[in-house]
């Protein structure tokens, strides 16, 4: 568990080096999924080895959010900010939201093997 | 500085109590709105209010969970590497439906957002609404958002997501399971692939590798969106 833990921390570490250096649109950790999970199809890192920690870390990934949730109620107050623009953005989650159902949904049917 | 320890002590027990109480409740209920990291924010949140415990120690006291969020982010290749295989087998539907979903997503987000007058910070809180909260937040953050409100957007949109999505895709024609996993999973990530289980194991494992796909190419496109569409 541990050393499945040390794993995914150099990969995060590894992700947030890249996107420093490369200057890369990705954020750090998305970088470092795409790097673990190269490392994983090469053989590089078994899947043994790290299994135990990303079930762990998955699992609970909800959680870990709770903190940068909280800080909407501010200060600085992001519910100031929600609350000022309600309309926009309800509108544009919701539309955006059936849109991607929508697309993705039959898409996906249309292109599906038979 | 004995009080300042056992106060952050407390916050941070009382966080994870909580999640974990609200975690429990919705395995027995199984309701989408009963969302633990959605009720846990909002009682912490109204709390802290009453309590008069200041943002700032609160975010100390927690500080060791905000860090897992990279890590977790991470640990998804675990989940799209056990879900590689199969995926393989549909390659064409897969790669379509999940590049078509993040570019529609990102964009009508932006463009309807901007539209109806929501300023540059908004814009770029929006234009990662289809990631998972994990890819969206650090995304928003960097696009010149506000993490919390991406957060807080993509939490509820996940819940809608998962109370509409089953109704709307079969009001679509969508019978074809894997189909119907991979559209909960792009639309409503982690709380789209839960609701998903209850269909079947098929759509579970759709919803779980689109989640996973779909955020990452959803980090991308909204960088492109916001630079192409955005104010």
């Amino acid at each position: 568990m541990l050393r499945g833990l040390l794993l995914v921390s150099l990969f995060t570490a590894l992700g947030e080096a890249l996107e420093r250096l490369a200057h890369l649109p990705l954020p750090g950790p998305v970088l470092g999924l795409v790097a673990l999970l190269v490392a994983l199809r090469s053989g590089l890192v078994p899947r043994a080895a790290v299994a135990e920690a990303c079930a762990a870390l998955t699992g609970r990934m909800a959680l870990f959010l709770v903190p940068a949730a909280v800080a909407i109620f501010g200060p600085p107050a992001s519910v100031a900010l929600l609350s000022t623009a309600l309309v926009p953005i309800v509108v544009a989650s919701v539309v955006s939201t059936v849109v991607v159902f929508a697309v993705v949904g039959l898409t996906a049917q249309r292109l599906a093997p038979r | 500085m004995i009080g300042d320890v056992a106060l952050a002590v407390a916050l941070f027990t009382a966080t994870l109590a909580l999640y974990e109480g609200f975690r429990a409740l919705q395995a027995r209920a199984r309701r989408a709105w009963l969302n633990p990291l959605l009720l846990t924010f909002v009682t912490v949140g109204l709390a802290l209010r009453a309590l008069h415990v200041p943002l700032a120690v609160y975010r100390e006291a927690t500080r060791p969970l905000s860090w897992l969020v990279g890590p977790s982010v991470v640990a998804l290749a675990y989940v799209l590497d056990a879900r590689l295989d199969e995926l393989r087998a549909r390659a064409r539907a897969v790669a379509a439906s999940l590049s078509l979903g993040a570019v529609s997503g990102a964009f009508t987000a932006v463009l309807v957002a901007r539209g109806l007058g929501a300023s540059r910070v908004v814009i770029a809180s929006l234009a990662p609404k289809s990631a998972t909260t994990a890819i969206a937040a650090p995304v928003a953050a960097r696009l010149g958002g506000d993490p919390s409100l991406a957060a807080v957007v993509v939490v509820l949109v996940g819940v809608l997501g998962a109370l509409i999505g089953p109704a709307l895709l079969r009001a679509l024609g969508v019978r074809d399971r894997h189909a119907f996993g991979l559209a909960m999973g792009a639309a409503a990530h982690i709380v789209g692939t839960a609701r998903a289980r209850d269909e079947g194991d098929t759509e579970e494992g759709a919803s779980a590798a689109a989640m996973v796909v779909h955020g990452v190419l959803t980090a991308l496109l909204a960088w492109v969106a916001v630079r192409v569409a955005g104010p």
